[in-house]
């Protein structure tokens, strides 16, 4: 007679009444419907669609466009009863091209051993708890604002604001080559940048 | 004797009855109760005087009552309608009405032609649209030329200033954002929604009896 097997008590008529299974991914605080919606909502909601069909070049912005992403703007934040100050979007600039620029980005996730998906210019990345990070969703967004000049836009999109910081963190030191940084100088901006900034 | 709440409701400045509040509002009064919760704690946070000061705005928009910003100064600019260098609950809640779900575009796009109208002249000039952008880029930590700055300007006024006169008049402005939906965004807040869940107003210190509402 053999010890029976956990398969085989699984199995067992006995073990089976009343069983409900636990399902290991309740722990997650990252519902990826939501994740999911807030990804269609921001497609539909944040810069509206213009004259580029798919696959011709990410979506301009224009100079209003750029000001409503001011923090001073999102009144919500009066709602937020946390104490702490976070900063939930942060962007950068680029002078990259745009494709590079999502290849670059897509690159750094699958070396975090993140989980990533891509549309035109939108990308979705995701941790899970196996990670060392918590669980959280981040979407970044490659926009135009000039030509040849792109605006990457980084927002949490779900998870523990921590973990989105780090995350953003090592994003951008291994994007370092990608973003673009103006040479500083000692004198007012106009003098030290070129006709081609 | 632990039921009242600490704040004596008839002496915070410009407390407004919630029944008056919710009839010219888009809010019910057990919302206009539950904002009034949310008022308490903001008004509170540097000087317990019932009115928020713009430290105790900046401290509740950025956590940090010493951060300066352009857009935070218009929208309490805004909300102090009577220019009194505070916001009192009267204002609290008709300025956020607009930010209401259910309340008109109209409403909305007045006033964010407003907020960008920087100097009340009745017009978005373009060396106001140039300060918000500066503004904004600093924020971000984002760092362009001017010639970058005045390119993206030239091609915004391209779309915004139909008669070229350097300007978006409200006209203009109307028709700018039915193209760019996206611009109203930042007037609309869904939490105002679920305010009641949010901030409960406890039911034995409201004055009025919930089948009213």
């Amino acid at each position: 007679m053999q010890r029976i097997t956990i398969e085989g008590i699984k199995n067992d008529a006995w073990f089976r009444r009343n069983y409900v299974a636990v399902r290991h991914g309740d722990e997650e605080k990252v519902d990826l419907n939501d994740v999911n919606a807030v990804f269609d909502d921001i497609e539909e909601q944040y810069v509206s669609e213009k004259v580029e069909g798919a696959g011709r070049g990410p979506l301009i912005m224009n100079a209003f466009e750029m000001i409503t992403l001011s923090q001073g703007l999102n009144l919500s934040a009066l709602f937020d009863r946390r104490q702490d100050y976070v900063k939930r979007q942060t962007r950068f600039v680029s002078r990259y091209p745009a494709r590079k620029i999502v290849a670059a980005i897509q690159e750094v996730a699958v070396t975090m051993a993140l989980k990533v998906q891509s549309r035109n210019y939108k990308i979705r990345i995701e941790g899970g708890s196996s990670n060392k990070m918590g669980p959280f969703a981040v979407v970044i967004e490659v926009f135009e604002v000039a030509p040849a000049l792109f605006m990457v836009d980084v927002r949490k999109a779900a998870g523990e604001t921590l973990e989105y910081h780090k995350f953003y963190k090592t994003l951008c030191s291994k994007l370092d080559h990608v973003i673009w940084k103006p040479t500083e100088g000692g004198a007012r901006p106009s003098l030290t940048r070129t006709a081609t900034c | 004797m632990g039921c009242v709440g600490s704040t004596s409701r008839k002496h915070v400045p410009g407390y407004e009855d919630p029944v008056i509040l919710a009839s010219e509002t888009a809010f019910s009064v057990s919302e206009v109760e539950a904002l009034f919760e949310l008022f308490k704690s903001i008004s509170s946070s540097v000087i317990d005087d019932g009115l928020i000061n713009k430290e105790e705005f900046q401290l509740a928009l950025f956590k940090n009552k010493r951060k300066e910003n352009l857009f935070a100064n218009r929208i309490f600019d805004m909300f102090d309608v009577k220019q009194k260098g505070v916001i009192d609950f009267g204002d609290f809640v008709r300025a956020l009405n607009v930010f209401h779900p259910s309340v008109s575009q109209e409403e909305k796009i007045d006033f964010s032609f407003k907020l960008h109208d920087l100097h009340g002249t009745g017009f978005i000039e373009r060396k106001e649209v140039k300060q918000m952008l500066i503004a904004l880029l600093s924020e971000s930590e984002m760092r362009l030329s001017d010639e970058t700055v005045e390119l993206i300007l030239d091609k915004t006024f391209q779309e915004a200033d139909v008669d070229k006169d350097g300007k978006i008049d409200k006209l203009e402005w109307h028709n700018f954002v039915s193209h760019n939906p996206s611009l109203l965004k930042i007037m609309t807040l869904p939490y105002l929604r679920d305010i009641t869940t949010t901030f409960p107003s406890f039911v034995f210190n409201s004055e009025v009896d919930d089948i009213a509402t």
